[in-house]
């Protein structure tokens, strides 16, 4: 008998992983199901991976934009420059020590430093840094408390040899426990004003601008602030344009002469209706005739410094003689208002001139400037401070960020998440809800179709009607009306909103396939063999076990692999619609890109989708080859 | 033939136990669950703050006491309204209000609703009877998703059998590909892909598609143009789907016409040398009506619920959206009437099938 006795795992070996082995090399032997195979092992090995490497503090990290701070936001992938397009590259450095460090007029200065290399055509998206671990110091000084923190600057060297102040900041707290605490700094463009002047005396193009206002040296510096106004309020909304661009700056005269040609008319009229026997003519007379002179030759003047002293006689002569007309009564009342409205736009012309630039157009330009940039954080404390007692520097480290106009391999989303990280792990997530669903749905199905086919009666009959029910309810509506259930009596579990909707999948899931199972049930219950072997006194059990199960379990196998991508498919599609669970599924992501309504940033829309389709394709291909299998009807000849 | 009358009748009776089952269990998970009272109390808060607001804004001499009994009279106004008390104003239980539900909706009484994004659908202002909302809306959806399915029938049943005739050859496998490719592929990311590339990056389609709307209500001052709008209107949706679909027309169609050329009876016709046509006539078409009859009418039947998320992918002001509306607003009246309806037409559709079962399939009769 000892012979006869097989062992435990040649049991095994037998019963499972042959038949196993034999499914896969003929799965393998259709050129689609080795297509599948492939797929679903590369799946299944990103998915293995992302889940041993996945960091326990994923869900926070990933809804958290501080986490994401040093990205810059909404760029392409890095390989867009393959493509021709201009990139310009991500740059972090970690500097724990200063460049340099060393007293100067009773301060300490650390001085940290990193330099960029900007070698394409392209403009960074941003520059900012951080100082991790300031140290803030308490010290008594005459019974007084005194706190000592330090001033940092953001300073940024360009290739242009400019010198951008970016910032200066003195961070402080009120309490300060023990002798000394350390705190974290964040630094990034907040003196606008300084670099557009900076900006500005640089780029301003002296002879052009003396060309269009002419030598006054007023107006040429009420032009030049104008300009530095104007890329101070232009720099508000795209910093990096100014901060790593050269500038083009173009000043030309705009339409003066259209406001001074209405007064040089209105003061003709009333020269021109003012009769000879008028009282006082002789006396009004020639202030406007001579007023009317300088109008003219300032509109003859070609430059603005040429028109102000042409301007200036003008306004002399037409207040002149608008005083002697009130003195003489020389007009009516309408002519007295008409001349008294030639005075003021007269003197608002001109006081226009001296203090705005409204009659200049100013068109500033940028172009990326390529070069070596060097970012300097300076951190200075009064030598007050107890500096030496500090156990390490006064800064523990300095990050300094070039952000790039390009990121990673996929590119980041609108808070600066990378992509590609989102996406990894993504898989085993996807990978869990389609493969949980379609097992669960499968086994339920297969269980209660043997068990409606075979025992008939008002089992067969209860479990038909429930899969009326369930087979006739629009299932994507109730999944939504469940989710968002869900939503509300889970607030912030994720999990539990992701298992109701996965528990859902399977609850309505699992009819179609029972009742394919029911009819197989019902044509193998008739073969001779099992009249033969209930004959022989076997149990239900062991009939269903040994000879139902092992031939429908097949379908069965079929059935589940088609039903993996549908569970994939709905929950991504229900994350689209705005049924997430917080987890970062892709759906998760393309929720986001639809809810920005960016349908232009392509790599924020296609390679989620292109997970979600591959990941599908796998299991249908695979899902084809089985049904060949099972169905030879469906085979190539 | 009484057999086939009593199969008929038998299945009516199933049918309709199944759609009242059906009717019960929404009326569970909207009421049951305790979904709906919740919706209904933060209905009842932010009215009753709108309330206050206008009455303070109306009255500026109102004392704190004035405004506190504005308030109770305008809560228990809004909570009765919503059925949360009775006129007495004691609590109406969970299972009452369910119980009211089923019977109405089975009365085909739906009642109105009051949700403003529910009725801006039609182009009117709450509340509005719910069967005026959900037939306003139906149409646009037959526009698209039954107007897809039309389409994807209409292409797939003369071209898949002739598929499958050539089983094997490289149209044959381009077919399977294609099926492959676009059953894994979601119809709303194409949908997505699609409008980024003709409706945003090269405008040669609308991107919004909630202006659909102005041209089907106005749609008789100017038929010509607004056909033509429509037309328009309706062309990338329409394509879309008929992308994602034609794939799993022609493969399951393909699938059962392969199954059934394959049979022996089949081999045997043709091994008697019977003509081709004959075979097909006799053998072939026969045997296939069922099956592709069952799938293109519950296609066509299944469509008028709409695609709830390509719908809103292109904001296509239809059934699918007025589901996803209902829900997210808690419209607890809208959501029974779309479900009331959705599955009355699909249970229909089903008996209506057993009805013509008797007529295409003769075991059926001899059953």
């Amino acid at each position: 008998m000892a012979s006869r006795q097989v062992s435990m795992s040649k049991t095994i070996s037998q019963r499972y992983i042959r038949p196993l082995w034999d499914g896969l090399k003929e799965i393998w032997s259709y050129g689609t199901g080795k297509v599948g195979l492939i797929l679903l092992i590369l799946l299944v090995g990103v998915s293995v991976a992302a889940t041993v490497t996945m960091p326990s503090n994923l869900l926070a990290m990933w809804e958290s934009p501080a986490y994401w701070d040093e990205n810059p936001m909404l760029v392409p992938p890095e390989w867009v420059s393959y493509l021709g397009q201009p990139v310009a590259p991500q740059s972090v450095n970690v500097l724990t020590k200063p460049v340099s460090s060393g007293e100067q007029a009773g301060f300490m200065y650390y001085n940290y430093t990193a330099k960029y290399e900007l070698t394409q055509p392209q403009y960074p998206q941003d520059v900012t840094a951080k100082v991790l671990g300031a140290a803030i110091f308490s010290i008594q000084a005459n019974n007084t408390v005194k706190v000592i923190s330090p001033t940092i600057t953001f300073i940024l060297i360009r290739p242009d040899n400019l010198t951008l102040t970016l910032t200066t900041t003195s961070p402080t707290i009120s309490n300060v426990s023990g002798w000394y605490t350390r705190m974290d700094v964040k630094l990034s463009l907040t003196n606008y004003g300084g670099v557009g002047q900076a900006l500005g005396a640089r780029y301003i193009n002296e002879t052009q601008l003396a060309e269009v206002v002419g030598s006054n040296t007023t107006l040429l510096s009420v032009v030049r602030l104008g300009i530095m106004n104007e890329i101070v309020t232009l720099m508000r909304s795209f910093p990096q344009y100014y901060i790593f661009g050269k500038l083009v700056i173009n000043v030309s005269l705009g339409n003066i002469s259209s406001d001074i040609t209405p007064i040089y008319q209105q003061v003709d009229l009333v020269l021109k209706s003012l009769p000879e026997t008028a009282p006082g003519a002789n006396a009004v007379k020639p202030g406007l005739s001579n007023a009317l002179s300088s109008l003219q030759a300032a509109l003859n003047a070609r430059t603005p410094s040429g028109m102000i002293p042409y301007l200036y006689s003008a306004l002399g002569n037409l207040t002149q003689a608008y005083a002697m007309s009130i003195a003489y009564n020389t007009f009516s009342a309408n002519q007295s208002t008409t001349l008294s409205s030639s005075v003021s736009s007269l003197s608002k012309i001109i006081s226009d001139l001296e203090t705005t630039t409204k009659y200049y157009n100013i068109d500033i330009q940028t172009q990326p400037l390529t070069g070596s940039y060097v970012a300097q954080v300076i951190v200075s404390y009064s030598t007050e401070a107890p500096l030496t007692r500090l156990p390490g520097l006064p800064v523990s480290s300095v990050r300094i960020i070039f952000k790039g106009s390009a990121y990673g391999l996929l590119g980041t989303d609108d808070i600066g998440r990378d992509l590609a990280v989102i996406l990894y792990y993504g898989f085993p997530v996807a990978m869990a809800i389609g493969l949980t669903a379609a097992i669960a749905t499968t086994l339920i199905g297969l269980v209660l179709g043997v068990i409606s086919g075979y025992y008939g009666g008002y089992v067969d009959e209860a479990i038909q009607r429930t899969v009326d029910v369930i087979g006739n309810i629009p299932l994507l509506p109730i999944l939504i009306l469940l989710g968002q259930i869900a939503e509300l009596v889970f607030v912030n579990n994720p999990f539990m909103i992701l298992m109701t909707i996965i528990v859902v999948l399977i609850v309505f899931g699992w009819g179609g396939l029972a009742i394919t199972i029911r009819t197989m049930t019902l044509s193998i219950k008739e073969e001779p063999y099992i009249e033969a072997a209930l004959a022989l006194g076997a149990s239900n059990n062991r009939v269903i076990m040994k000879h139902i199960l092992p031939q429908v379990a097949v379908y069965g196998v079929a059935s589940m692999v088609f039903s993996v991508p549908s569970a994939i498919l709905t929950e991504a599609g229900l994350s689209v619609l705005g049924i997430r669970s917080g987890y970062p599924t892709w759906g998760a992501v393309l929720s986001r890109a639809r809810d920005s309504n960016r349908y232009d940033v392509w790599w924020w829309i296609v390679p989620p989708g292109l997970l979600i389709s591959i990941t599908s394709l796998a299991f249908v291909l695979v899902g084809l080859a089985i049904e060949k299998m099972v169905e030879p009807r469906l085979r190539t000849l | 033939m009484p057999g086939a009358g009593r199969v008929i009748v038998r299945r009516a009776i199933l049918l309709t136990i199944a759609f009242i089952l059906i009717v019960i269990l929404t009326a569970v998970i909207l009421e049951g669950t305790g979904f709906a009272q919740k919706i209904y109390q933060a209905l009842v808060i932010q009215n009753v703050q709108a309330d206050i607001q206008a009455f303070i804004r109306t009255h500026p001499g109102a004392t704190p006491a004035d405004i506190q009994n504005y308030k109770n009279q305008m809560t228990f106004y809004w909570e009765e309204y919503y059925g949360l008390i009775d006129a007495n104003g004691n609590p109406v239980p969970p299972y009452i209000r369910m119980w009211k539900l089923v019977f109405n909706s089975l009365k085909f009484d739906f009642g109105y609703t009051n949700q403003e994004s529910i009725t801006a659908l039609v182009g009117k202002l709450p509340p509005q009877p719910v069967i005026t909302v959900i037939a306003g809306v139906l149409p646009r959806t037959i526009l698209m998703a039954t107007l897809a399915e039309a389409v994807c029938a209409v292409i797939a049943l003369p071209l898949a059998p002739r598929i499958a005739y050539k089983h094997g050859s490289v149209w044959d496998r381009m077919i399977v590909s294609y099926a492959a490719l676009f059953n894994a592929v979601p119809v709303w990311w194409l949908a997505m892909i699609l409008l980024s590339v003709f409706g945003y990056t090269m405008r040669i389609f609308p991107t919004n598609y909630r202006a659909l709307m102005t041209y089907i209500n106005s749609y008789w001052d100017n038929p010509l143009v607004n056909t033509a709008y429509i037309a328009w209107y309706a062309t990338l949706p329409v394509i879309t789907l008929v992308i994602a679909f034609l794939s799993t027309w022609l493969y399951s169609i393909r699938a059962m016409v392969l199954r059934i050329v394959r049979e022996d009876y089949v081999m045997v016709a043709k091994a008697k040398g019977l003509p081709e046509k004959d075979i097909a006539r006799k053998y072939i078409v026969r045997v296939m009506a069922p099956p592709i009859v069952t799938y293109v009418i519950l296609a066509l039947a299944g469509s008028l619920g709409g695609l709830i998320i390509t719908e809103s992918i292109f904001d296509w002001p239809g059934m699918g959206t007025l589901t996803y509306a209902a829900i997210t607003t808690g419209d607890v009246n809208t959501v029974m009437g779309v479900f009331f309806i959705l599955v009355l037409v699909y249970i229909l559709a089903r008996l209506f099938l057993e009805i013509l079962y008797v007529y295409l399939d003769p075991r059926v009769r001899y059953r």
